[in-house]
């Protein structure tokens, strides 16, 4: 197993260049626009697609095909692509979290909840569907994949965001310099971040046991 | 004897392609060829053999045990195809770093030595070697875990001859150790003629033939006229092709018909003819 990590870390490393020139173009437009908590779920998300898309680059090259001569179970390597995945999409968090700690100047406050929300609510769910999606479906199709995991986490936060409401004050209070109070409904995002682990855990446990019973394409 | 690799009854359906309950045994120490042409099995069966298609029905043993159940036996295979499975952009020296990590018993000392026998620069990307460069680093990675079984599939298509021999070179001299042993499929005859001890047919799913190379170096083509078929004993033919001027007989023993038949004209039969008397002819 530890060959297949070391396989897809030495191919990461070999972009390394290309990853942190865009890292480093979105972080400034990020931090230009004063949305330094953007970084934790910008970084979160761009390295775990580096993982999922893996998938479908060892189909390219066809050491996904190759993988299967080696001593290790199919559903093994299936399940080591979900967890470079999230390895990635963990490292990805702490860079971002690091950085909006440095240049958010605010600590931990409402809009970095509401990013760490949305990056474990894509994380989660983007690897639960792309990942065996991407091994199920032809390569020609690879485009599906990605479309089926980014449609989920798009609903949810949409579906976040319609709870999103301003809450006004009393006419009174309004008159003495209350001013309206903005609830970001973060339970709900609370809620749809850990349904979306639920999801991971459930794709986790049970895609490779079912791909396994099918031919690998 | 011992066999490394057993396949029994094996069946497996697509929409437009079955292998049907096929069987065959690769004994240990032997070299055995398949042959076929394109889209008889030959592939789909590697395949199941090393789990990538699910089978329907059949059982396949690797070493004893029952391939499915067994995926530590796939340390003792090594394979090679006609397409290079490493990342392009990977050098050989990070293909041994990486299946160094696979296997537990990976020799990088032996791997380096066959790249230095290759003429294969260790650092040079795999996107930038020829097909040659990249079939003889298949072959030195799937050689330096100490294998017990080859499993090639066209490893050797679309190489030029040079390469070939050498690349035959190298499974000849794998071969010296008793107990290893070779499956592999190809279009190119004369390779497996040099090589294989077992020659095995399949045609659209099914194993036509499968005979000791030695046995097939007896057969002989006879080519004869219609009316001379009645005078030959059916026990010495295996397969008849009508031919527009003559009618040709695929002889298991030709010394044994020309002792019989001193008139008739027989010559040795290449393994291209027993696959042609196979696939074009019918029995007597």
């Amino acid at each position: 197993m530890k060959g297949l990590y070391k396989k897809d870390f030495l191919l990461l490393w070999q972009t390394k260049w290309v990853l942190l020139i865009i890292g480093l173009l979105i972080s400034a437009g990020l931090l230009y626009f004063k949305q330094a908590s953007g970084l934790i779920s910008f970084f979160a998300i761009f390295l775990c697609m580096q993982g999922v898309t893996g998938v479908l680059q060892d189909r390219i090259s066809g050491w996904n095909l190759f993988q299967t001569t080696f001593p290790i179970a199919r559903s093994s390597a299936i399940r080591e692509k979900y967890n470079y995945s999230l390895l990635l999409a963990a490292a990805g968090f702490g860079i971002g979290f690091l950085l909006a700690l440095l240049f958010g100047k605010n600590g931990i406050d409402e809009s970095m909840q509401i990013n760490m929300g949305i990056c474990a609510i894509l994380v989660f769910s983007v690897i639960a569907i792309s990942v065996p999606l991407g091994i199920l479906l032809p390569k020609s199709q690879y485009f599906l994949v990605m479309l089926a995991g980014f449609t989920l986490p798009a609903l949810l936060i949409a579906l976040w965001a319609k709870g999103v409401k301003t809450i006004l004050p009393a006419a009174a209070d309004l008159a003495a310099g209350a001013v309206p109070v903005i609830d970001m409904n973060l339970s709900t995002l609370g809620w749809m971040a850990g349904g979306c682990a639920l999801l991971f855990v459930f794709s986790w446990m049970l895609a490779p046991k079912l791909l396994v019973k099918r031919d690998q394409l | 004897m011992d066999y490394v690799l057993r396949v029994n009854n094996l069946s497996k359906t697509f929409k437009d392609f079955s292998l049907k309950n096929i069987s065959f045994d690769v004994p240990a120490g032997s070299v055995v060829g398949m042959v076929g042409e394109n889209g008889s099995g030959k592939s789909t069966c590697i395949r199941c053999i090393l789990g990538q298609d699910v089978y329907a029905h059949g059982s396949i043993e690797l070493f004893g045990k029952n391939a499915r159940d067994n995926i530590e036996s796939h340390s003792r295979i090594g394979t090679a195809s006609d397409i290079c499975p490493f990342p392009d952009s990977f050098s050989a020296r990070q293909v041994s770093s990486v299946l160094n990590d696979i296997y537990s018993d990976w020799d990088e000392q032996h791997f380096f030595e066959l790249l230095k026998s290759f003429d294969l620069p260790p650092e040079k990307a795999i996107k930038k070697m020829s097909r040659g460069m990249k079939v003889k680093l298949c072959l030195a990675s799937a050689l330096s875990h100490e294998s017990d079984l080859l499993i090639l599939d066209e490893a050797t298509a679309g190489l030029d001859p040079v390469v070939r021999e050498e690349i035959l070179d190298l499974l000849m001299s794998y071969m010296e150790k008793e107990s290893r042993s070779i499956f592999m499929t190809s279009h190119i005859t004369s390779d497996l003629e040099r090589i294989a001890d077992y020659i095995l047919y399949i045609q659209n799913g099914e194993i036509l033939f499968m005979e000791e190379k030695s046995v097939l170096e007896f057969s002989g083509i006879a080519h004869v006229k219609a009316d001379q078929i009645a005078y030959i004993d059916p026990s010495l033919v295996v397969r008849v092709r009508k031919q527009p001027l003559c009618t040709d007989l695929l002889i298991k023993d030709r010394r044994e018909f020309a002792r019989r038949y001193p008139d008739y004209v027989i010559e040795p039969a290449k393994i291209d003819d027993v696959i042609l008397m196979y696939s074009k002819g019918v029995s007597l």
